[in-house]
């Protein structure tokens, strides 16, 4: 069925504030960025000890997001699931939208910002066991694949659109887990070191990227007067509750890895040390248990309320297993030499939240917000408003045929 | 090719610090303010821990001077993207200033802790050497370089001081000495060629049992330790 | 101090600086700093743009869509203003004194 999409107008005055609002936000990015680069990364909560803070917390997170919206989005074109064209369009330019992001995100978080070229000059200039360069090696293809991938569903062109979009899940998927790679591979961090790392990246992306789609459907086909098919919204639910069985296996069975054998202290940090809370409350509570409670409980999962609080929670949860790997990670102290190490190079060192990593980091979200709200209105996303064909739904949705 | 290696006594080591001080003075490291000490973000090329085993009164405390361990399989050299570090043939491991885009890989995956960032752009006050001579001025590369911020740096041996002196044709080890070495009033620090048969660091294994940090990572570091 | 060649030049230039730089005085230097510094922002911002225009160009020359037009406009025009900030602050950051 041939469905049309349109711009939306973009003219009332609701959506003129959000654009100043995010506007003023993206401000908040030049204002944080100026006084970080001036007066040096002193003003960030990072230390010798803790090198990695919130930017590649929000770096990571992105970059999951991004690579879970671009699996979603395969959904329709890939594996030819009519049922959730309505939503490819936006996922798409979300994917795009959130790996902006998650490069500004980086870039920022560099010493020397404007050596970054010297990641891309390869094999001359650059070495290329680093996992930064493979993985930028993976992130310039694959922006360039899902610009095209979007061009070519705009143009309507979609065989071309099937084969690009394949390319570019399988694509996405080593973009992840190469992501994974960079902390999997680090032998000396013992919370990092794991080669179920990648595996860990993707289920999380994959989780926090519906969920993602899930919230961000809903807000914009609310806000804008379309109305949304429960079914949609309840299957991506249901995929959402399967992704998170998978999310809970791989954490298990990292944990466990770690936990079984003697010199089981680091891991003995990450469950009982500063950071406990990140893990249990954020991870394990708000990313996996609670929306799984909330989606396998016969009388929410029915509910789109149900699903958007899963989701809703399963984003926060996201981010705290992010914040759960990249602190404790460093935090805990290296063991040097065995024995206990006196002051302050045998203690777990704090990460303090300080305002303008934050202001930063709140910048540049509002920024790849205004950017998304402003191709809303200048790019066709969201499908029309008029009458969408239920004919076209019957039948076609094999996920909710198969949770029964 | 010489393979410099550096021995430090752990006998003789009294934890005095004079090594970190006379590496911050050789290296014009940065002192740090006491906010940044507390912060974690003070600039360390040497460092001493202490660690301590067993519990009162049967009580055993190691010193150990901790320099960068110049590993012959640095796992920083392999996650700088920006080959800014990189392995001499002499197995000196080099940062470069120029190349390094502060992303701070290396000091994740130093198993040592050996690197340190620069958080902040150093004021004037801190180069302020009246000391050396007026022909020497802290704007020189080596061996007095001018920070700047946002790039990760770490102990080099005194590379400076060895590359000099095989330009003059000294004995590195015995004449020459990197400023730690040449500090440590108890002489508990030795540095030499571990091919050369004649060097103080060649024959040590004979002696005691020497041991190096966190070997099971197979890192080879070139520090060894000889124990009490 | 940068290592001096043995061009009569350089010797030349080299000494008219540090003639200038004992000359002016520090608000004098605090201003030209600001005037250079603008004056460069000037130049590579006008380098950003033509770069930028002629990725547009380029793009719409292998047929894109002019419908795409202003979005792509507005993305690079942000984009454009974050850049600007970057060199504003990297020029007040590493902007060398008039003495090499």
């Amino acid at each position: 069925m041939q469905r049309s999409y349109v711009t939306i107008e973009g003219k009332s005055r609701g959506y003129y504030l959000l654009v100043t609002l995010l506007g003023l936000g993206s401000v908040l990015l030049l204002v944080g960025f100026i006084v970080s680069y001036l007066k040096g990364q002193q003003v960030w909560g990072v230390s010798n000890i803790i090198p990695w803070g919130q930017l590649i917390i929000f770096y990571i997170y992105f970059i999951g997001l991004s690579a879970g919206a671009i699996i979603i989005s395969s959904l329709s074109y890939v594996l030819k699931w009519d049922f959730y064209k309505p939503i490819t369009r936006l996922a798409v330019f979300m994917g795009i939208l959130l790996m902006l992001g998650a490069m500004f995100f980086v870039f920022v978080d560099l010493g020397r910002p404007e050596k970054f070229w010297r990641l891309f000059a390869y094999y001359f200039l650059n070495n290329m066991t680093s996992m930064f360069v493979i993985n930028s090696i993976f992130y310039v293809v694959y922006m360039t694949l899902m610009v095209f991938y979007l061009w070519l569903i705009f143009e309507n062109k979609k065989r071309w659109a099937a084969i690009v979009g394949t390319l570019d899940v399988i694509w996405a998927i080593s973009v992840h887990m190469g992501t994974g790679a960079i902390f999997g591979l680090i032998g000396n961090r013992e919370i990092f070191f794991s080669p179920i790392k990648p595996f860990e990246f993707l289920a999380a992306a994959l989780t926090s990227g519906t969920s993602l789609i899930i919230l961000t459907t809903l807000g914009t086909f609310k806000f804008t007067g379309r109305n949304i098919h429960k079914d949609l919204i309840l299957s991506l639910g249901n995929l959402l509750s399967w992704l998170i069985y998978v999310l809970l296996v791989l954490v298990f069975v990292d944990k466990m890895t770690h936990f079984y054998f003697p010199g089981r202290d680091p891991v003995l940090y990450l469950f009982a040390g500063n950071y406990w809370w990140l893990f249990w409350l954020f991870q394990i509570g708000m990313g996996i248990l609670i929306p799984l409670c909330l989606l396998i409980h016969p009388r929410t999962k029915r509910t789109m309320k149900g699903v958007s609080f899963a989701s809703l929670s399963v984003m926060i949860g996201v981010f705290g297993e992010r914040a759960a790997l990249v602190l404790p990670g460093t935090a805990y102290p290296q063991h040097f030499f065995p024995g206990f190490i006196e002051g302050m190079w045998g203690k777990p060192e704090i990460f303090p939240i300080t305002v303008w990593e934050s202001l930063l980091c709140l910048g540049i979200v509002s920024y790849i917000a205004l950017l998304f709200v402003l191709g809303l209105k200048f790019l066709e996303i969201l499908p029309a408003r008029e009458g969408e064909d239920m004919a076209a739904l019957e039948g076609s949705n094999p996920l909710l045929k198969a949770s029964g | 090719m010489p393979k410099w290696a550096m021995v430090i006594d752990l006998d003789k080591c009294t934890g005095c610090q004079a090594c970190i001080v006379a590496c911050k003075v050789e290296n014009n490291v940065p002192h740090g303010s006491p906010e940044e000490q507390r912060r974690r973000r003070d600039i360390y090329w040497n460092k001493i821990i202490a660690v301590t085993r067993g519990r009162y009164p049967k009580v055993q405390t190691e010193l150990l001077p901790m320099p960068c361990m110049q590993c012959d399989d640095p796992p920083c050299v392999t996650v700088c993207p920006a080959k800014a570090t990189y392995r001499r043939e002499d197995g000196i491991v080099i940062q470069n200033f120029r190349r390094c885009i502060g992303c701070k890989y290396c000091m994740v995956a130093c198993p040592y802790g050996a690197r340190s960032f620069n958080f902040r752009k150093q004021d004037e006050k801190e180069y302020h050497r009246p000391d050396l001579p007026p022909g020497q001025d802290s704007r020189e590369v080596w061996p007095f370089p001018m920070r700047t911020q946002g790039v990760v740096e770490k102990c080099t041996f005194c590379f400076h001081r060895i590359d000099r002196g095989i330009r003059e044709g000294k004995t590195i080890g015995i004449e020459i000495l990197p400023a730690c070495v040449e500090a440590c009033p108890s002489c508990a620090m030795a540095f030499g060629d571990l091919d050369d048969p004649k060097s103080p660091v060649s024959n040590v294994f004979g002696s005691r049992t020497a041991f190096r940090l966190r070997e099971e990572l197979k890192t080879k570091p070139k520090v060894i330790y000889l124990p009490r | 101090m940068a290592e001096p060649d043995h061009c009569f030049i350089c010797y030349f230039a080299i000494g008219l600086l540090q003639v200038v730089n004992a000359l002016v005085s520090e608000e004098l230097k605090m201003s030209l700093r600001v005037v250079a510094i603008a004056i460069e922002v000037i130049i590579l911002m006008a380098m950003i743009y033509c770069f930028f225009l002629g990725l547009k160009l380029t793009l719409s020359d292998l047929g894109l869509q002019p419908r795409y037009d202003r979005f792509l406009k507005l993305v690079l025009t942000t984009l454009g203003i974050f850049i600007l900030t970057f060199f504003i602050a990297h020029l007040i950051l590493f902007y060398p004194g008039i003495i090499p």
